[in-house]
């Protein structure tokens, strides 16, 4: 079996209900689906950076491409680049998890989470890669997607469509804003001229209201901000 | 073909390609987000600069600036496409004018858009989209139609079909690999080549994605199976990031070198991709100029395809003959029902037992088959890679079938009658599949070899007189009842023998009819089976799930040498006798007796909890198993779930044993002949329109059936008027409603209108991921549940 990256079973656990350390058995059984998992994944990223432009509410990416609402505007207020970026598990984890749901529901119940843990640690490890590469005096904010505060979910398209994601990494978008293949993020990281905070908050969040986090008192970044 | 219709290339030189058109704009400002072909209106001279400097660089053809032109795009862009791509064009005839012997090529990339079933667009969508851009540019006397860049086989094929039906010109078409030889969608090298020479493109090959280097291996890939003129156009190395720009690593020179050595290597045609400029091109036309062009030889091979996945029947192959309503009372019953898990199931089963094509038959008197066929090959194709073979006495069936297959199919079948032939051959012809001859004809079959032979001989030779390969032909010399025709066994096994040696074609042989009306088939079954590969079968249908049958195919590769060194053979039977010894054990064994049905429930165990079941019909009747046992299991895990003292996967494992305890005491129903009244009310669920992601919507479904509501599943991206209509002829009481985005909120709002007014008695739940319960009552609906174990409470409420 693959050796499971500590973060991934946390934030399966999570998503799963069972909060961070799961009980034995459900560890077992998030390991067996991870390696699944693994052997259907073909990871793939794409990040490029922009010049933008950040205004009251929205934020203007090489002079043509705007990205809506105030918080992704307050986010990069100290920015005059960003890095757009898109990653995706691949089109073969879809067909793994549309697969596996008709042999055995709980597994792919289970799938479905560790394939969500698995492309934030890819995301993850993306920034890491990106943070490596900056100059002094330069500085990331958070981690921004569309679908998330007030950037409306719609978004995504246009970060798919400057990066070329659907010709560059196979990552596309339905009509209603959907990724395809499922398993994908896009986002946007400021380069900023000063430290800017980096958790993730839930005051900035769309779904705040309807998080199955929340409700249960837990959270996804690294702390509740109110 | 291509070499005819542009005369210039009747000499033996190499075809050069332009380079890249997108760095070029890029290095002349293009913006993120600014539509490159909006140029060709905006800035023609540009354009037709750019173009210039590839023909004066040496290129024979130049691709118009329309790589990205689609109705969506032209909308957003305020243009019309006729408007786009006549300006592009035009912007092309401008330069080629300017020299003498230059062509335009029309480009065409992906839509953007993924086919369905893994994304959004419908099959007939995808391809009216490109034919507006080919009808577009008629007229505008462009010369040739390149498809380039695609990484879906699935699009490309909806574009070459629209290319063929909406134009004469020659069809390019090429697609981009990663390293390890298959595109970001898994199709193979092998299948792109199988599937567009099928369909009948003029060349084909590869652009894009690599470098010259990385790209060799797949070009010889190529190179090795097509039988077509072969295009390479690589890319100047991978991007890279530097200064916030992407630059390429390759140079000009060591591109060039590269390229010529494809071109030695029996490339026809090459170019440059993402990176290259006219110093490329230039570089490259001083590196061809002395290589001569080689002629393509056909490469005489009979191959079916998914994208992923090629046969070639040079082994034994097992056709699976499982998905085929025949004498399946359950599989009629779920075709009846709509049901496609089943049919889904049965296919993934198939091919765990090791069928490596399955046939798929979805024929019944009372249902729409051409409708049921096209749906099925779409559904097994999301769940399984194996080719399928389409079979389907009505022709109208195989069309569809044929044409929205996912790569090179097998179609099962012509006849020899001339009404057969004149259907079916080009249907084949049309969507480039294989197709299963049987030798039969309007006599009927033939009681002797010599004369199946010759219906054979009919079938290949129409077959190669519209146009369809002899490799693509496989012939079926038809098993007969040896307990009706005794005689018949060995007329069969001297057919096989004389189509082989006379025609060279495979064989298939539906093998398990030979045995109908004696006792123990199995047995007759497998030693036929044994006697045909023997003369020569390349492909039996059967079922892959017959253990005899199983074991005759392999035993009978290491035998005639297939299986080289018995590797297979030693690795599948190595705990034979171990299996043997374990069998009775199984059989006996098991503590089902002191487990009790309320236990298997909660710790979710499927079997034990059907056994458990058993033992309680005995004694008890089957509403008292519900009431006593069951219920209060399925409420025991539903509270430590909602406490939090269990969580989702082990409540869905919960409700899986309590299915089978349900599925048991049906059964036990039915077979008494007592009237069901086990089921209880009925509920319809579906994910609204748009969205296609359903995991949460299945595993509702899944709790629910097992809290024993009849459960109506409507699948995904459902529009709002196939929700009313199985709401009100399934007569239920509940709509349960899913929506994940923000964006298909709307949908559901609308569809809660909708079935407010077709049934206004129903009542409406609705959950998913962006759903609260203030925007639950805010859109109309009735209820809102955050998860599976709400939604079940509350029906039950209801």
């Amino acid at each position: 079996m693959t050796d499971i990256p500590p973060s991934v079973l946390s934030e399966a656990s999570r998503i799963i209900g069972a909060g961070n350390t799961p009980p034995q058995e459900l560890a077992d059984s998030i390991s067996r689906m991870y390696t699944q998992l693994r052997k259907a994944e073909r990871p793939k990223h794409i990040y490029k950076i922009f010049t933008i432009q950040a205004c009251s509410d929205s934020v203007t990416i090489d002079s043509s491409l705007v990205l809506r609402g105030a918080d992704i505007a307050r986010i990069c207020a100290h920015c005059s680049r960003a890095i757009l970026m898109a990653v995706t598990l691949g089109a073969e984890t879809d067909r793994l998890i549309q697969k596996t749901q008709l042999l055995d529901m709980a597994d792919a119940s289970v799938l479905d989470a560790c394939a969500s843990a698995e492309v934030e640690r890819l995301c993850d490890r993306v920034e890491a890669e990106i943070m490596a590469g900056l100059d002094d005096g330069e500085f990331l904010t958070m981690r921004f997607s569309p679908g998330y505060g007030n950037v409306p979910l719609e978004d995504s398209a246009k970060i798919v469509s400057a990066l070329e994601a659907s010709k560059k990494i196979g990552l596309s978008m339905t009509v209603s804003g959907m990724h395809v293949p499922i398993k994908s993020v896009t986002a946007l990281i400021g380069i900023s001229d000063r430290p800017e905070p980096r958790e993730k908050s839930c005051s900035f969040c769309g779904i705040n209201q309807s998080c199955k986090y929340r409700n249960r008192g837990d959270f996804c970044g690294t702390q509740n901000i109110q | 073909m291509i070499f005819v219709a542009l005369k210039i290339f009747n000499n033996k030189k190499i075809i050069l390609f332009d380079g890249a058109t997108g760095t070029m704009l890029q290095s002349r400002g293009l913006k993120a987000g600014e539509l490159p072909e909006l140029l060709n209106i905006t800035a023609p001279a540009d354009i037709e600069a750019i173009h210039c400097e590839y023909f004066a660089a040496g290129a024979d053809i130049v691709l118009t600036n329309t790589f990205g032109a689609n109705r969506w795009k032209a909308e957003k862009a305020g243009h019309t496409l006729k408007e786009i791509v006549t300006a592009a064009v035009a912007n092309a005839k401008r330069a080629a004018a300017q020299f003498s012997d230059k062509y335009v090529a029309l480009d065409i990339g992906p839509c953007g858009r993924v086919m369905k079933p893994t994304g959004d667009l419908p099959f007939e969508e995808a391809v009216d989209v490109f034919a507006d851009i080919v009808r577009a540019a008629e007229g505008t006397g462009v010369d040739l139609i390149v498809l380039e860049t695609f990484t879906d086989l699935y699009e490309l094929k909806a574009a070459v079909i629209a290319a063929k039906e909406n134009s004469d010109m020659p069809i390019i078409a090429t697609m981009s690999f990663e390293e390890n030889g298959r595109t970001f969608f898994g199709a193979t090298v092998e299948s792109m080549v199988m599937m567009l020479e099928g369909l009948g493109v003029d060349a084909l090959g590869v652009n894009c994605s690599l470098d010259p280097a990385q790209i060799a291996p797949i070009v010889n890939r190529i190179l090795a199976a097509s039988s077509i003129p072969v295009l390479v156009k690589p890319n100047a190395g991978l991007p890279v990031i530097r200064d916030g720009k992407a630059c390429y690593d390759i140079s000009p020179e060591e591109f060039a070198r590269r390229v010529a050595a494809f071109a030695e290597n029996g490339a026809a045609m090459v170019g440059g991709c993402c990176g290259t400029t006219p110093e490329y091109t230039k570089l490259i036309r001083e590196q061809i100029d002395n290589i001569e062009r080689k002629e393509t030889k056909p490469v005489r091979r009979t191959c079916i395809c998914s994208p992923s996945k090629t046969v070639f029947f040079d082994d034994v192959t097992v056709i699976g003959e499982r998905l085929n309503p025949t004498g399946k009372k359950s599989l009629q019953a779920a075709l009846r029902s709509g049901d496609m898990d089943f049919v889904m199931r049965e296919a993934i089963r198939e091919q765990e037992q090791g069928a490596q094509v399955l046939d798929v038959n979805m024929g019944l008197p009372d249902i729409d088959e051409p409708a049921m066929l096209e749906r099925a090959v779409c559904e097994i194709q999301s769940v399984t890679d194996l080719p399928l073979q389409l079979d389907s006495s009505n022709y109208q069936a195989l069309e569809r079938a044929a044409r929205i297959y996912n790569g090179k199919p097998l179609i099962n079948s012509v006849s020899g009658k001339d009404e057969s032939l004149a259907h079916v051959l080009p249907i084949a012809r049309k969507y480039g599949a294989a197709v299963l001859g049987l030798t039969l004809d309007d006599s009927g079959i033939p009681a002797t070899a010599e004369r199946r032979v010759e219906i054979a001989e009919k079938i290949i030779t129409a077959a190669e007189k519209i146009g369809i390969p002899r490799e693509d032909v496989l012939i079926d010399c038809l098993t007969m009842t040896v307990s009706a025709q005794q005689d018949q066994a060995a007329e069969t096994l001297k057919a096989v023998k004389m189509v082989k040696e006379k025609f060279g074609v495979k064989t298939v042989l539906g093998v398990s009819n030979v045995s109908f009306g004696l006792p123990a088939r199995p047995i007759v079954n497998r030693t036929m089976l044994a006697m045909a590969l023997e003369a020569g079968l390349d492909a039996p249908i059967m079922n892959p799930g017959d253990t005899g049958m199983a074991e005759t195919v392999a035993a009978f590769r290491v035998l005639s040498g297939m299986d080289k060194n018995s590797e297979k053979f030693i690795e599948s039977f190595a705990n034979y006798s171990k299996q043997q010894d374990s069998l009775p054990k199984s059989k006996t064994g098991g503590s089902t007796e002191t487990m009790t049905l309320g236990y298997a429930i909660a710790k979710g165990l499927k079997k034990e909890a059907a056994e458990a079941t058993g033992v309680l019909l005995e004694k008890i009747k089957p509403l008292e198993i519900i009431e006593k046992n069951i219920v209060p299991a399925l409420n025991e895990v539903g509270a430590d779930y909602e406490k939090g003292r269990l969580f989702l996967p082990q409540l869905i494992k919960s409700a899986e044993a309590a299915k089978s305890s349900f599925q048991c005491l049906r059964d036990t129903l039915a077979k008494t002949g007592s009237t069901d009244d086990t089921k209880g009310r009925t509920v319809v669920l579906a994910t609204v329109r748009g969205d296609i992601h359903d995991i949460g919507k299945n595993i509702v479904k899944v709790i629910m059936e097992n809290y024993n509501f009849r459960v109506i599943d409507l699948g995904r991206d459902v529009p709002q008027e196939k929700i009313a209509e199985a709401a009100k002829t399934n007569g239920a009481d509940i709509v349960g409603l899913s929506a994940l985005m923000t964006t298909t909120v709307a949908n559901m709002q609308g569809t809660i209108a909708f079935l407010r007014r077709e049934c206004p008695d129903v009542k409406i739940i609705v959950g998913g991921a962006v759903l609260t319960r203030e925007l639950a009552e805010k859109i109309g609906s009735d209820y809102y549940a955050k998860d599976a174990m709400e939604g079940v409470r509350t029906a039950q409420k209801i």
